[in-house]
């Protein structure tokens, strides 16, 4: 999703970097966990990402200068019988052209891409499904679509058994303007072969405007409420007229009329998400709404991507974050209050290497829940658009325990 | 809509009437018409309002403060319907053996009439929009404190819903001032009841708490000149970081009218069609697109 900036941008940075101005309530509770990590390894290098590209289906074309940017936001993994499927974006342009009988692409940067591997080798050795997010069939579900960009992710859930549209998947897809991030749904009923978009669900407080410095959304996932009932979104918001993102805001929808306008209905689309502001879930709209910083007295440094888990072990949400160089652990009994940051490491200078888009996968058959050890995979980028197509870049990953 | 400040306050009218500082081209079109207009004459005394809210179906539960946004109108076989909401508080009530009101001010007034006489000599409905059966379509339903409304538009043949009522409705968020947003409601039995379809516009500038007030009113859908759209005019308030109309050069950054457009058929599919009835997003025009 960095692919504007060089070098991933001091400007990003200094997005996630600043102050927030949220409201604060004392932050009295402590973490469960003290964890440790291991130091970082390579699962995929950048010579298997590039042999990855030249298996990719569709094939592809012009990406424009990037090769097979892979993985290109937060990833997700579904177990499945002998291995995993992961799932991300790839930040090549994909032109419209006709494959296989049938027209793929959207001329847009990013996708969903699907990959069959194992916790060590995400990529795998066949063929990744690079899929464009297509448009949804009634274009009064989001008239934003042709204005895109970007669109891709790699955030998954996987609807249970039980509710509508079970065994489907829905991801969130980070969709770019000119300079200007906001987060999408879209869904997949053939297991991400093909993606539809259900349109838009959170844009930031400011307005998109031309002129904007860039502020990252980055690519949250669905999680669960504490009862069960609403997704819970993450996401850094700009304040209007701001140049300072919260270190963290949430939105939430119910989750089973999430599901039923999305799998249950003709018409598929999302529904109205509601940011959380000032104690209540019942005044902002997620589009444009204005959000409460859940931690407004942590660090500057204290923020950028999010990552939120349930950690099955712990009883509770895990975060980590992501400010592109160093990692951040943090607890939630809730999903509203969080303990103070934990460092887990530096992991890139910032400058010619980033480390975007840390991702958490558990270790136990749903790798969407966490436990007493778990992995933290992240893009290792290096030097990024002084060398594209993204030279020296590669998945790497650390585990993290509980002792 | 007016229901914190009576007389309707200077404040608003200040609003209303700030020249606005965001975009602006040059109005090359001449206008066809040049209107003239007659004297204003009453067609609705405060006596009439007065016998028209005792006459009120449900009953009232507060003053009838008819009417307090734009008005809308149908013409039937006899006359008009006018629709227009009674600025009145509705409390929830027992009524002929089920719950009425919503505890909100606000209502769609439907009245039999005249041109001359919109209140007409029959019981106003004076009927509160409630909540959709799914309380995902509007989560910010339980906050307002007035939803209410008047411009209606009829599904004309041929199209999802033909015959019934779409109607913008508009709803305040609790503050000491005025913030409003738009929604849409329907109706499948002309008026009788209002389902709430969800939030379609809000200001450019967040909800919060210290807010000079801000009249974004109560619009009507007006097809687009090719007929394939929704378009919804209103001020807009750009926000300028501050918690007022004008930015800390003391410019207003208001505008004198903006619009949103929807698809009207996806609109009436959504509102209409399979439940859960609902809303489509409505996009902004900006910088030309």
């Amino acid at each position: 999703m960095s692919f504007r900036a060089p070098f991933a941008s001091l400007a990003l940075l200094a997005g996630f970097l600043q102050l927030s101005s949220g409201i604060s309530p004392a932050q009295a509770l402590t973490p469960l966990c003290n964890p440790t990590v291991t130091s970082p390894i390579i699962v995929d290098s950048h010579e298997q990402i590039v042999e990855g590209g030249l298996r990719a289906q569709p094939p592809l074309t012009n990406t424009g200068g990037f090769g097979f940017g892979w993985p290109d936001t937060q990833m997700s993994a579904i177990k499945i019988p002998g291995g995993y499927e992961f799932f991300a974006s790839e930040a090549a342009l994909h032109p419209r052209y006709m494959w296989d009988g049938h027209w793929v692409g959207n001329n847009k940067h990013g996708s969903v891409v699907t990959t069959v591997g194992t916790l060590d080798n995400p990529l795998g050795t066949g063929d990744p499904q690079d899929v464009s997010i297509s448009p949804n069939p009634d274009p009064g579900v989001d008239p934003n679509y042709p204005s895109y960009g970007y669109m891709g992710g790699g955030s998954i859930y996987q609807v249970p058994a039980g509710m509508t549209g079970a065994g489907n998947l829905v991801v969130t897809y980070h969709a770019e303007l000119p300079n200007y991030a906001l987060l999408g749904l879209a869904e997949s009923k053939d297991n991400g072969l093909h993606w539809t978009d259900l349109g838009e669900v959170i844009r930031l407080n400011q307005a998109y405007m031309p002129g904007l410095n860039f502020a990252e959304i980055g690519d949250g996932r669905l999680v669960l409420s504490p009862d069960g009932k609403y997704f819970y979104l993450y996401f850094p918001d700009l304040p209007a007229t701001t140049n300072t993102t919260t270190h963290v805001s949430v939105a939430r929808a119910l989750a089973a009329s999430l599901l039923d306008a999305a799998f249950g209905s003709a018409h598929p689309h999302a529904i109205p998400f509601e940011k959380f502001y000032q104690s209540n879930w019942h005044l902002q709209p997620a589009i444009g709404g204005a959000s409460t910083d859940l931690s407004p007295n942590w660090a500057p440094q204290e923020g950028g991507y999010v990552d939120v888990h349930f950690n099955s072990t712990l009883q509770r949400y895990v975060m980590i974050m992501d400010n592109d160089t160093t990692f951040y652990y943090t607890e939630s009994v809730d999903g509203l209050t969080w303990t103070s940051p934990i460092a887990l490491g530096t992991y890139a200078d910032g400058v010619k290497t980033l480390v975007p888009y840390a991702s958490s996968i558990g270790l136990g058959d749903d790798p969407s829940i966490l436990g007493k050890s778990f992995y933290i995979y992240y893009t290792y980028l290096h030097e990024e658009n002084g060398g594209l197509p993204r030279e020296g870049n590669s998945l790497r990953r650390i585990t993290l325990t509980c002792p | 809509m007016f229901i914190r400040s009576q007389l309707v306050s200077c404040a608003l009218l200040a609003s209303l009437f700030l020249l606005a500082a965001v975009v602006s081209s040059a109005q090359a079109i001449t206008p066809l018409c040049q209107p003239a207009v007659t004297s204003p004459i009453v067609v609705a005394s405060p006596a009439q309002r007065l016998a028209a809210g005792a006459k009120a179906q449900p009953p009232l539960t507060d003053t009838f403060d008819w009417p307090d946004t734009p008005l809308g109108i149908i013409k039937t076989a006899d006359g008009y319907e006018f629709f227009g909401s009674d600025g009145g508080a509705h409390y929830r009530q027992m009524w002929q053996g089920h719950w009425v009101g919503n505890n909100k001010s606000g209502s769609f007034t439907t009245t039999v009439g005249t041109l001359d006489n919109p209140l007409g000599t029959g019981e106003p409905e004076d009927v509160s929009v409630s909540a959709n059966s799914d309380p995902a379509v509007n989560p910010i339903y339980p906050s307002y404190g007035y939803m209410g409304g008047g411009p209606v538009y009829q599904v004309p043949e041929g199209m999802t819903g033909a015959g019934n009522l779409l109607a913008t409705y508009h709803a305040e968020l609790p503050n000491d001032a005025l913030y409003a947003a738009l929604g849409l409601a329907a109706s499948a039995d002309n008026g009788l009841h209002w389902t709430d379809l969800g939030e379609i516009i809000r200001l450019n500038q967040a909800y919060a708490v210290g807010l000079d007030g801000f009249e974004i009113g109560d619009g009507p859908l007006v097809l687009s000149p090719n007929g394939k759209y929704f378009y919804l005019y209103f001020p807009d308030w750009i926000a300028n970081g501050l918690l007022h109309t004008t930015n800390a050069q003391g410019v207003s950054t208001t505008t004198n009218v903006s619009v949103a457009r929807a698809l009207a058929a996806d609109v009436m599919n959504a509102a209409f069609g399979p439940p859960p009835h609902h809303s489509i997003p409505f996009q902004k025009f900006y910088k030309g697109g």
